[in-house]
């Protein structure tokens, strides 16, 4: 049997694309939900160095020196894209395993090539999507990145061409290997895919873990990897700053913001954390390098932003003192997925009355959001961030496919005389 | 003297009236997707601004319902993205040639030699205009 992976082209990117001619092989990025940081871009943005994760401020002005498009995220509009990609793809193969918003795993059928399969979910939904077919999960991964990179969009990974493939795959671009595996890994002299099943399994049971054995089995062609449980077991968010910061202040907003990106990518993944870790550093290159770090366990595993502002806050209470700071990292740690929430022992009502609150908030920032645009209202632990954004334009994009006041505009007002 | 009690047959009062003979024959009430959606992952609604297409009965701010899955042909409606914005013209094509028919006499119609600048977004496939 041979797996095949649907993902969406830079994804939030090509949605915002989606209703505006105007902005094919245009630059855009799209910003995290108080505007803070950039947590998308498309292809042309890419090029111009600007990378996932920069906080809004600090490259402000490389995007209006490069007429780049920035947009608020814009959740409502990609939900319907992605369902959209979703319908056209089952109904192209028949049972489908979405992973996230813009992808999904399903069974290669027989019945039609990928490239058909590519062809048909560009045309019908607008959404440029790749495809990669291979024996298991994780190869099919790879088949979908390097098929990313060809004009066709897609790669039908045979067999044969398993083993050149895996020794192009450097080790911290395969599905599962995080950034500390990547790290011991590459101590190891282990640099990409082909190198890493070469090694003994003893060796990295002993190493590493069952989970990356698992990897190393599915790279091999041995399909063990079930995608209904999350693969994912942590999420980091973490940035190094562009100058040192050295007051509780300056760390605690730059924490808010990495807090948010890991929401959101929480949210995309449709999944939730039990525990919440905070890591600060100094430069590790100079004397008395410190980097200080702590985990708080969360009542109820969650992907609400304020709840994992609040933790990590409370961490860095407790492991700050001054010093000169260069960078923080954020992690989420024992992911399950959102909807299957388990009860805490704890989970009286005033607990539960809690929770609602905290949905109504939610509730309310989003219709206050909606009415008045998404800058309007946000955590006020980000508000420093939101000074340094001088920016008054309004970014969010109209909500193109489930609003009627919004839809997108065809011009039927003057004949165009010039040649096309 | 026995005296018998009456039989009371039922306490229970049942509605039975004469069966509805149309109860086998009934079906859902009309549903306006089954006429404008028929593939509703690529069927977008955008929305006609100006009154060139007058005569082929597209008025300004109607909403115009449009199928991507759908490959346009000869005489088709289509929205098309050329030079950076939507725009709605009827299709021409005979053999090679593609040409945009603009619906109004004082001009010609537009043949299309350059592919770069010009792409189909969709066909349209119905008008929906509320008037009151």
């Amino acid at each position: 049997m041979m797996v095949g992976l649907c993902d969406c082209n830079n994804f939030y990117a090509s949605c915002e694309r989606l209703f505006r001619p105007d902005l094919k092989n245009k630059p855009i990025v799209i910003l995290s939900n108080n505007d803070g940081c950039i947590i998308a871009l498309s292809k042309e943005a890419k090029e111009l160095n600007i990378k996932r994760g920069m906080p809004f401020f600090q490259c402000q002005s490389l995007l209006e020196k490069n007429n780049v498009e920035i947009f608020s995220s814009n959740y409502t509009l990609y939900q319907d894209i992605s369902d959209r990609v979703m319908e056209c793809l089952k109904d192209l193969v028949g049972i489908i395993t979405p992973y996230s918003i813009d992808e999904a795993f399903f069974k290669m059928p027989s019945h039609i090539s990928a490239q058909e399969i590519r062809d048909t979910i560009t045309k019908n939904t607008g959404m440029p999507v790749s495809i990669g077919v291979a024996r298991t999960k994780t190869l099919a991964k790879i088949a979908n990145h390097i098929g990313k990179g060809l004009d066709s969009n897609c790669l039908y990974l045979k067999k044969e061409w398993e083993a050149k493939a895996l020794y192009k795959t450097p080790i911290e671009d395969i599905w599962g290997i995080g950034r500390s595996k990547t790290q011991f890994l590459h101590s190891h002299e282990i640099n990409n895919a082909a190198d890493l099943i070469k090694k003994n399994e003893l060796w990295i049971r002993k190493n590493l873990s069952i989970t990356t054995l698992e990897t190393v089995k599915e790279l091999k062609g041995i399909p063990c990897i079930n995608v209904e449980n999350p693969q994912t077991k942590n999420f980091c968010s973490g940035i190094s700053f562009s100058h040192i910061r050295t007051t509780y202040e300056e760390l605690e907003e730059a924490i808010a913001c990495q807090c948010t990106i890991l929401g959101e990518k929480l949210i995309q993944k449709n999944l939730v954390t039990q525990t919440i870790s905070l890591n600060i550093f100094t430069n590790r290159f100079e004397e008395n390098y410190i980097a200080p770090i702590s985990t708080i366990y969360l009542q109820e595993p969650t992907d609400y932003i304020p709840t994992i502002i609040i933790a990590a806050k409370q961490i860095l209470k407790k492991i700050y003192r001054e010093d000169k700071y260069k960078g923080c990292r954020v992690w989420a740690n024992n992911l399950t997925k959102s909807g299957y929430r388990q009860l805490t022992l704890f989970n009286n009502d005033t607990y539960n009355a809690q929770l609602q609150k905290q949905d109504r908030l939610a509730q309310v920032v989003n219709e206050i959001s909606q009415t008045y645009g998404r800058k309007t209202i946000s955590s006020a632990a980000t508000n420093n961030l939101e000074k340094n954004n001088l920016q008054k334009r309004e970014k969010l994009s109209p909500c193109y496919t489930t609003k009627w006041q919004d839809l997108a505009s065809v011009n039927c007002k003057k004949n165009t005389k010039e040649k096309i | 003297m026995d005296k018998q009690a009456p039989t009371v047959l039922m306490e229970i009062p049942i509605k039975c009236g004469f069966p509805s003979p149309a109860a086998d024959s009934r079906e859902n009430p009309l549903d306006f997707n089954d006429l404008l959606l028929k593939h509703k992952a690529s069927t977008y609604c955008l929305k006609a601004s100006g009154d060139s297409l007058e005569k082929s009965g597209i008025f300004d701010g109607d909403i115009l319902v449009v199928d991507k899955s759908l490959n346009a042909k000869n005489n088709d409606l289509v929205v098309a993205e050329y030079e950076g914005e939507f725009t709605a013209k009827r299709l021409k094509v005979s053999g090679e040639n593609v040409s945009l028919h603009p619906e109004n006499n004082d001009f010609d119609d537009i043949e299309i030699t350059n592919f770069d600048n010009f792409s189909i977004f969709g066909v349209i496939t119905a008008v929906v205009r509320t008037l009151r």
